[in-house]
């Protein structure tokens, strides 16, 4: 027997039950289960009859890993298949970042052909795991069963029939070194992924620098232009500007000139008019005192003279009105012509300063087109990223999935766990049938007695036993059914060694089984199991 | 130093040619130790292993592995003993093509195109034309030459934006540079020194020359300890870096010397941490102090300073002394003349180097010499005229640690100060002024017993300090070996730091009755340079990018203000009245 070997109990009992439950009753219980399914088989007859009823011990491997321990079939019946996906050309997308690190336009043709190389595993693998159990539901009943029995220790020299194993501590421990390998695979592949994730960032956050630096040099370098520039444009329309108002200065002294010369004659006219209006009235005074004293000659006289001096009147009134009227339109031309220089001027002003207008036009457009990359590639690298970091959940996802392929329980060395079970032999003509009864609970058989008072004796024999002590485990149950029977059938020389240590652990033919028998019966009747009826039965036909 | 140099090289060569996981694959190949310590390569670092990769294999051997492992095609490696283009590895260096292109540009370009190289070196990184512009002449456009500088590959592109690049030296090909720009001691001058230097009261015999070779020595045992350090102790160096602090050394050395005697050996050993010269900052900028100084030890002979400045540096096998300073960073001047010291300093220019002298006293007796002394004090421009040559100038960047005899006769400081020369070691060193009490006579006394009947094993504890202080300075030096692997941090001053030394002045200036103070103000620029290299200690204590002055510098800085302020105010107050006032 291995050094590290836990022969864990048949019968354990519940919280419940402070009765010691021996290892008499045991067999007497199991007695009368078999005996109980040997009728339900309908082998009344003679010939057919019960031929072994043997305690065995089915070897499971416990071999520490992380913090629990790899639960290893020892018969190799079982295996887990587990599903390993391939992880991207990691080496060809740090190879092409590292290679863009240095080259913006390297690395915007990096970020281009990686777009895609993240956003799922390059195909899965997989890889079968033979003897790893890894249904978890057998797991935890196995965990639980030696939780249980905790307070069996670990030991040497435990005598117990072993189910023959078709795996050796080696065997289990290169098993379990399988499930090791792919841990750590797994960490390897979320490292290279966190590596590549960070290489990405690195990169990123360089090149925005690089783009920060980049804007500050187009903008010094614009801004230096413009700055060398701006000095001869001032100077440009500042002289523009002089010669726009040195024309219109000129063109306003000619102008007044002409129109003073005018405005010259428009006054002397004036003043003639007003001097022809005095004298007008004069002469109409004067030809009324003539009509007055019936001076017909002077009547005329003063009348003609009235007339010369009326038209005298329209012909300077006419030219005060055309001198007016010159002036005016000279004004107006002048004001027009003006307007004329001075949009040509503002042309020609305008042109100028469209120089530095057109330089901080363009040092704004090349900043913002910078400005509009960063964020384009912060979005583009932010793509990969996302897509790394839902491939490393995956991953980690696995990693968990591995973990909980270990039981938390951790033992220091790799070791045998021997889970016990009954298997009994009925001999039906050459045939031998087996049947097996995994390890069970054993309740308080005060609280059944006070549940079922009345009833309990109606009840099938079995249907009794099984309320007082119940297989603890479907899944253990499923484990031992399947693996015992499958192997059994479909490997004669098992099938063989298992029948050899059948009998070799029968009880129907061990020293004590009477008294044994006898005395489990008792006990049991003791605690209303079953009765004098049954205890005489079995006893008539086993001992 | 060749192998050393190339071991070097190996180690850019390998980081540049190969990916991390490449490295990994090839250290594992060759069944180095370091390697083993990892499950796959994305858990080491990269220096580190392209460092022990390149530590282990020969020429031969690296052939080899570019052989059989492809190297990246799209890197160069213009090195003194490799050359690797288009993915193909040369066991013949570059240099001498770089020095004959170097030779074209000088006569194209004349002063220009060394200056735009020399804007290269100070930027130690890539550089654009803007940044090489801002360092160069109004007017001079370096565009043309470093467009010549890169088709002679003596620069190559590190960055190309859109519209924008960047260049830079090839890390390898730096050395050449700084060699033949005279940034550091160059061969060929080195050459032309020997034949130009001729000495005038020392014979025929290139003192130069031969220190040159001294040098060589001590660059090559630093780097041999620093490379031993990082192969073999370099996990635990860090893990002890996590704990320690001027404290833990100064609990150190009270444990051995007594709470007398060890606070000389205390400022010798923070001295040594101060010679890193790291830059001193504060919360808004730069402050431009840096933390190296020199250290002075006045006082009567047999007062344990030679004992402090040279013994626990230097270590002294015959007394079970290990050294406790940087390797190759200390020259022992002992029975040097300052004619001679003036001389060898030429080799020392661009380095920072500690000198011992254990008799600075007798130095200045030598007519002629104090001002190139206080010259050399200050760092300062050295210049040396004598009736058959000229000595310099040149910049002298090294710094001191002496001892100053002085007879008190009980007196202490009035003797000391009115040595004329007191006055120009006080100005630029950090002085400690002591006599022989019965206190420290004591202490001395059992000390030498102590150590003469083994009691004081300081073997251990000498090579944690000294693995961690030569780790510290490496790092803050930016050595080759680390460079990579670990930030140089500046030491920031905090508000509170300056709090803590005005609280130590006001405390002082109220014990002093009467108007005026007889000790300079300098006193506190010392012990904030003292704070700032003790804090030095706490590298790896700090997360951020700077190191924040710690407290316990702080402590022991003002301990050395509060007392030397005492000595120099003869003794007007007692250091415990203020300290105790002060609650340190």
């Amino acid at each position: 027997m291995l050094k590290n070997t836990l022969v864990l109990p048949f019968a354990v009992s519940a919280k419940d039950r402070c009765e010691v439950f021996t290892l008499n009753m045991e067999v007497a219980a199991v007695l009368l289960l078999a005996e109980a399914r040997r009728r339900k088989l309908g082998f009344f007859e003679a010939d057919r009859k019960t031929v072994f009823v043997s305690k065995l011990h089915y070897p499971l491997w416990f071999v520490p890993w992380e913090d629990g321990s790899l639960v290893i079939d020892g018969l190799g019946v079982f295996s887990a298949i587990i599903k390993c996906p391939a992880l991207p050309d990691v080496a060809s997308f740090i190879e092409d970042v590292e290679r863009g690190v240095s080259d913006r336009k390297r690395f915007w043709a990096s970020l281009e052909k990686h777009e895609k190389t993240f956003v799922d595993f390059a195909g899965s693998v997989e890889v079968k795991v033979g003897a790893l159990i890894s249904d978890r539901e057998l797991l935890s009943a196995v965990f639980e069963y030696v939780g249980e029995a905790s307070s069996t220790q670990f030991g040497e020299n435990v005598s117990v029939v072993l189910t023959p194993p078709k795996l050796d501590v080696h065997g289990a421990v290169e098993r379990a070194k399988q499930v090791s390998h792919l841990h750590k695979q797994v960490q390897s592949e979320i490292s290279s992924l966190e590596y590549v994730r960070s290489l990405l960032n690195e990169a990123v956050s360089l090149h925005e620098q690089m783009i920060l630096k980049e804007i500050e040099f187009t903008r010094e370098v614009y801004d230096g232009e413009i700055a060398k520039l701006r000095p001869t444009i001032e100077r440009k329309v500042d002289q523009l500007e002089r010669e726009r108002d040195a024309e219109i200065a000129k063109m306003n002294r000619i102008v007044e000139n002409e129109v003073k010369a005018k405005e010259r004659e428009r006054g002397k006219r004036e003043r003639e008019l007003q001097r022809l209006e005095l004298q007008k009235a004069s002469f109409v005074r004067r030809r009324d005192m003539c009509r007055r004293r019936n001076d017909e000659v002077g009547l005329a006289r003063w009348e003609h003279r009235i007339r010369v001096c009326e038209n005298r009147i329209r012909e300077v009134k006419r030219r005060i009105n055309d001198l007016a009227e010159f002036i005016e339109e000279a004004r107006r031309q002048n004001e027009a012509d003006i307007e004329k220089l001075r949009s040509s001027y503002q042309e020609l002003i305008e042109k100028e300063k469209s120089r530095i207008i057109s330089l901080e036009t363009q040092r704004d457009e090349n900043i913002e087109s910078k400005q509009r990359e960063m964020e384009t590639l912060k979005h583009a690298t932010a793509k990969i990223v996302n897509n790394i970091e839902e491939l490393i959940n995956r991953e980690r996802e696995r990693e968990k999935e591995l973990k909980e392929l270990a039981i938390p329980w951790r033992t220091d060395d790799a070791s045998l766990v021997c889970l016990p079970f009954y298997l009994v032999g009925y001999q039906n003509g050459k045939e031998t049938q087996l049947q097996i009864f995994p390890p069970v609970r054993v309740k308080s058989s005060k609280g059944i007695m006070k549940a079922f008072k009345k009833t309990l004796m109606g009840f099938t024999l079995s249907s009794r036993i099984k309320l007082f002590q119940q297989p603890r485990s479907k899944a253990l149950e499923r484990m031992l059914d399947f693996a015992l029977k499958k192997t059994e059938k479909s490997d004669k020389a098992f099938s063989e060694v298992l029948r050899q240590a059948a009998a070799s652990a029968n009880i129907l033919a061990g020293q004590n089984f009477r008294e044994t028998l006898i005395k489990g019966l008792e006990e049991l009747k003791a605690e209303g199991w079953i009765g004098q009826k049954e205890v005489d039965t079995l006893t008539k036909l086993y001992a | 130093m060749a192998v050393e140099d190339k071991v070097v090289e190996r180690k850019i060569l390998l980081k540049r040619a190969f990916p991390r996981h490449q490295l990994f694959e090839i250290g594992r190949k060759l069944g180095i130790p370091y390697f083993e310590r990892f499950e796959n390569a994305w858990g080491i670092d990269e220096e580190q292993a392209a460092f022990e990769i390149a530590s282990t294999i020969s020429d031969a051997k690296l052939k080899e592995i570019f052989d059989t492992h492809k190297p990246r095609r799209w890197v160069v490696f213009r090195g003194k003993h490799y050359t690797l283009e288009n993915g193909a590895l040369s066991l013949e260096g570059s240099w001498e093509t770089i020095k004959s292109s170097l030779r074209q540009i000088e006569k194209k370009y004349g002063k220009n195109g060394l200056e735009v190289l020399k804007a290269f070196l100070e930027a130690g990184k890539g550089c654009g034309l803007r940044d090489i512009a801002s360092n160069l002449k109004h007017g001079i456009d370096p565009a043309p030459i470093v467009a010549d500088l890169e088709k002679l590959k003596i620069v190559t592109v590190s960055y190309r934006g859109n519209g924008y690049k960047e260049w830079r030296i090839l890390e390898e090909a730096s050395p050449l540079i700084q060699l033949e720009l005279g940034i550091a001691p160059p061969k060929r001058a080195q050459e032309a020194a020997s034949q130009k230097t001729v000495t005038v009261e020392e014979g025929e015999v290139d003192y130069v020359a031969l220190e040159r070779q001294e040098i060589e020595k001590m660059e090559n045992e630093l780097n041999q300890y620093l490379g031993d350090l990082l192969r073999n102790r370099l996990d635990a160096t860090i893990k002890f870096g996590k704990t320690f602090s001027i404290t833990a050394i100064a609990d150190y050395l009270m444990k051995l010397f007594g709470p007398v005697l060890y606070f000389d050996s205390l400022l010798s050993i923070t001295q040594q941490y101060s010679l890193a010269d790291v830059e001193i900052v504060h919360e808004r900028g730069k402050t431009g102090m840096r933390t190296g100084w020199n250290l002075a030890l006045f006082g009567e002979p047999g007062t344990g300073k030679s004992f402090s400045t040279r013994d626990m540096i230097l270590g002294k096998p015959d007394a079970k002394i290990p050294p406790h300073g940087i390797p190759g960073r200390n020259r022992y001047a002992g029975g040097m003349t300052p004619a001679r010291f003036i001389r060898i300093g030429q080799a020392y220019v661009g380095r920072t180097f500690n000198f011992i002298v254990p008799e600075f006293n007798d130095w200045f007796k030598y007519k002629g010499m104090v001002e190139p002394l206080k010259l050399a004090m200050e760092r300062g421009l050295i210049k040396y005229e004598l009736h058959r040559e000229v000595i310099g100038p040149y910049k002298f960047s090294g710094f001191f640690s002496v001892n100053y005899n002085v007879a008190t006769y009980g007196r202490g400081y009035e003797v000391t100060i009115q040595d004329p020369n007191y006055v120009a070691v006080e100005d630029r060193m950090l002085c400690r002024l002591h006599r022989l009490t019965k206190q420290r006579f004591i202490e001395i006394a059992q000390s030498q017993i102590k150590l003469a009947f083994g009691e004081i094993d300081i073997e251990k504890g000498a090579k944690k300090i000294r693995d961690h202080l030569t780790l510290v300075y490496a790092i803050e030096t930016q050595h080759p070996l680390v460079k990579a692997r670990f930030p140089q941090k500046p030491v920031l001053i905090t508000p509170k730091a300056y709090e803590i030394i005005e609280k130590a002045r006001n405390a002082i200036l109220e014990q002093i009755p009467r108007e005026s103070v007889t000790f300079s103000a300098r006193l506190e620029d010392r012990a904030m340079r003292f704070a700032c290299s003790a804090s030095l200690l706490n590298y790896f204590q700090s997360s951020f990018d700077y190191i924040p002055v710690s407290e316990e510098a702080l402590k022991y800085a003002v301990q050395l203000y509060v007392e030397e302020a005492s000595v120099r105010s003869r003794q007007e107050f007692t250091p415990e009245e203020v300290l105790t006032k002060l609650q340190l």
